[in-house]
């Protein structure tokens, strides 16, 4: 297993935000974590990624952590090919290869200030993909975009997640990415995980004449056409 | 095509000439004007007698003044001397108060242990803590240098712990989760987001250094710019006292540029 929780409790005063949260993540695998706001998925994450320790019970990764939130947290002083390899070992050269899966190898000398929500968002990801992480914990990472960024930032996850295999804990509050991407459904309420379901269905995930008509419309709006594979 | 090439011919040799950056530049040119004006007016005041010369003396007289003051080696002695002092204390404040406010901002104990009694000095108008100096430092260098020391210490202090604590926790969590260590933490995410807040602090602590300067200068000195001034006095030379008034100017002047072509070198990113 990649991510093991095993009741896990967090509570902030007298409110219990994870309340009993049993959890796994097989190696590879791709899960989505649904719930309302204040259901405590955000505090989940924050535990498998380390920052909130004061917990009871097990909260276990196995591997490395990288993550990418809401809002891409780049460092404005730094160049963008400075902000993906930052905190590694890496190199430039590394930096630009890593920034191509993004498609973005010609903002690498760009200060973040200049990119556009989506581009930062996929520097980000960048940013979390060249550390090798065994866990990709992903903050809800398209929340801020709007609709037609937000469908490709899907599709490029999706592509990156089938070429590096590495685990992704995925957490959204919309229903339709949740299904389209994961192999797995979990709602969290309450702070306990309250509905599994598992999503077997061959990707892409799209009725096919839905899908051209979708694609030609997408296309007629400008969102390329390698994010949606 | 042949009406798009015709207005390109018509519009190339206009946009060649001068006509648009010299509209450019005539607004700052015409902020001139009024300084010039006063100038002038002040001439005319004290040419025709209006403005007697033991009030204030011409601007002509000043420029004579300050020509004599350089051809005797008395102006560049004298600013070489303030300039060391400034410098000096500028540099003693300014260390002071960058290690306590970064012991300050990144530890609880410098928090707790270093601010309040640094907030509680910046009520304290330092100037007035001259007589202090004076009895504690003697009237030799040592208390016009702390004075400076003084002035720099408390806007760098200030700016430099209000620029660390206010960097984005945010971005903090970020580069944990993405394995900062401690010290890349601090060079790139601590460090470069205080940058502004600290600008802000030197250039106020420039001005104050100058000003603590003057003040000390003019207390028992027996060198420097503010020694000029004070000799002038006594001597009614107002022309000479106008000359180190702009010495003083313009050092505040050269340093404030100094600290913006700093500024817009570090914040580029902007």
């Amino acid at each position: 297993m990649a991510v093991t929780v095993r009741g896990l409790r967090k509570t902030f005063g007298e409110r219990a935000v994870l309340d009993g949260v049993d959890l796994t993540v097989a190696r590879g695998e791709f899960v989505a974590l649904l719930g309302k706001s204040g259901s405590g998925k955000s505090t989940l994450l924050r535990v498998l990624a380390g920052l909130d320790g004061a917990v009871e019970g097990i909260a276990d990764v196995a591997g490395s952590v990288s993550a990418a939130f809401q809002e891409p947290r780049l460092l404005p002083w730094r160049k963008v090919w400075r902000n993906v390899v930052l905190g590694t070992q890496c190199s430039r050269e590394q930096a630009v290869r890593a920034l191509a899966e993004v498609h973005l190898e010609d903002r690498a000398d760009a200060w973040p200030g200049t990119l556009s929500g989506g581009e930062a968002q996929r520097v980000s990801l960048a940013r979390a993909l060249i550390r090798e992480p065994s866990v990709l914990l992903l903050d809800e990472p398209f929340g801020a975009l709007d609709a037609l960024t937000r469908l490709a930032m899907g599709g490029l996850v999706q592509e990156l997640w089938r070429k590096h295999g590495q685990s992704v804990l995925l957490v959204t509050h919309d229903v339709g990415e949740a299904l389209t991407l994961a192999d797995r459904v979990l709602v969290l309420e309450d702070g306990r995980i309250s509905a599994e379901h598992r999503v077997d269905l061959p990707r892409p995930r799209a009725e096919r004449e839905l899908l051209a008509l979708r694609d030609t419309l997408l296309a007629e709006l400008g969102v390329e056409q390698h994010a949606l594979a | 095509m042949a009406s798009v090439t015709a207005v390109a011919d018509q519009v190339r040799p206009q946009r060649n000439r001068p006509g648009r950056t010299r509209r450019r530049a005539r607004i700052p040119l015409l902020r001139l004007a009024s300084p010039v004006a006063i100038v002038l007016i002040w001439q005319l005041a004290s040419s025709t007698g209006l403005l007697p010369s033991r009030l204030l003396a011409s601007p002509i007289a000043v420029v004579r003044a300050a020509g004599e003051l350089i051809a005797n080696g008395e102006l560049t002695s004298a600013l070489g001397i303030s300039v060391v002092r400034a410098f000096l204390g500028f540099l003693i404040g300014a260390a002071l108060g960058g290690l306590f406010g970064t012991l300050a901002g990144l530890t609880k104990v410098g928090d707790i242990g270093i601010d309040p009694p640094m907030q509680a000095l910046r009520t304290l108008p330092h100037l007035g803590m001259i007589p202090l100096f004076i009895t504690w430092f003697g009237v030799g260098e040592a208390p016009k240098i702390a004075i400076v020391a003084f002035g720099v210490a408390l806007p760098i202090y200030l700016h430099v712990y209000a620029g660390i604590r206010g960097v984005d926790r945010k971005l903090l969590e970020a580069t944990r989760v993405l394995g900062f260590s401690r010290v890349q933490r601090l060079r790139h995410v601590v460090f470069p987001a205080s940058t502004e807040h600290v600008m802000v602090g030197l250039r106020l602590a420039f001005a104050s250094a100058w000003l603590s300067l003057i003040v000390g200068e003019q207390i028992a000195a027996d060198t420097g710019i503010g020694y000029l001034i004070n000799n002038a006095r006594d001597f009614l030379r107002i022309d000479v006292i106008l000359v180190g008034l702009a010495v003083y100017a313009i050092l505040g002047l050269l340093t404030d540029a100094g600290v913006r072509l700093i500024e817009r070198r570090v914040l580029r990113w902007r």
